[in-house]
């Protein structure tokens, strides 16, 4: 995909989540965008690693960098809680401008902004980490993959993290319900 | 004066380089653009306590902290004038050439 469709990709997820009532501080913006990756075909291509909270792209944040300097965005003060993202006129116009890449993944956006919007960074956590397991682990047993996700996230308990990928597969069932 | 130029249109500086290589000669002109990258206001921070905090919860200022940018167009010196002649003329219009889906 390319650049500026990736970009139109994001402002598209921001605008999707404040409209949702969510926070979109980053760790949203990075959970979201994992989701609509690896579960949801969405193909922005952002390289994601087991990072400190979970998935994480360092190329999706230098690209929030960027679109910042393009004043695509801007950062919202939420002082003491972390910062908050939100389009900027020139986002939403660049939306516009992109209306086929917009609308081509429309339903998946909203989706995940509907069900990730009043998410806490710990719950985004654990099911984000839960995917990622899921991707690499293949077809293992639920219990199995909990088993690896304490282990690397050992904070997060084989319980917490059955009851994750339980959450996940459901989120993944009820999309292709409605898609 | 920037500021201006990148509501109009997020990616003036790539325009007004095309435009100018088109018309003075790819060999003529150059670019050096740069955004900050990365998130260098938001890291750990070891408190009197023992505890680490992120400087996002601790500081408001280094949440409001602007991000670095930079978009320079570069012209060989003899055409210099010209250039700043032809940027004068074309910018409002260089203005309106925004990127969009076909």
């Amino acid at each position: 995909m390319e650049d500026i469709k990736k970009q139109v990709v994001v402002l598209s997820l921001i605008e999707s989540m404040k409209n949702s009532g969510s926070w979109c501080g980053e760790t949203h913006i990075q959970k979201s965008v994992y989701f609509l990756q690896t579960m949801l075909n969405v193909p922005s291509d952002f390289d994601f690693i087991l990072y400190k909270h979970g998935p994480f792209s360092f190329e999706l944040r230098d690209n929030l960098g960027e679109m910042r300097g393009n004043l695509l965005i801007e950062l919202t003060s939420r002082f003491p809680y972390g910062p908050s993202y939100r389009s900027t006129a020139s986002g939403k116009a660049l939306i516009e401008r992109y209306p086929k890449t917009a609308a081509a993944y429309q339903k998946q956006i909203e989706y995940i902004a509907r069900h990730f919007a009043g998410l806490g960074v710990a719950e985004l956590e654990r099911l984000a980490t839960a995917l990622y397991v899921t991707e690499k682990e293949g077809q293992v047993s639920a219990e199995e993959r909990a088993k690896k996700i304490n282990e690397i996230k050992p904070h997060i308990p084989i319980d917490v993290a059955e009851a994750a990928i339980q959450e996940i597969e459901k989120i993944a069932h009820e999309f292709r319900l409605i898609a | 004066m920037k500021l201006y130029l990148k509501c109009h249109n997020p990616h003036i500086g790539k325009v007004i380089f095309n435009e100018a290589e088109k018309t003075f000669g790819f060999e003529n002109i150059r670019r050096d653009s740069y955004s900050q990258s990365g998130n260098i206001s938001d890291f750990p921070v070891l408190r009197n306590n023992g505890r680490i905090t992120s400087s996002y919860v601790l500081s408001e200022t280094l949440q409001r902290l602007p991000v670095a940018s930079f978009d320079y167009v570069f012209i060989r010196p003899d055409l210099l004038k010209d250039g700043q002649a032809w940027l004068g003329k074309n910018l409002e219009h260089m203005l309106s050439m925004v990127e969009k889906e076909e």
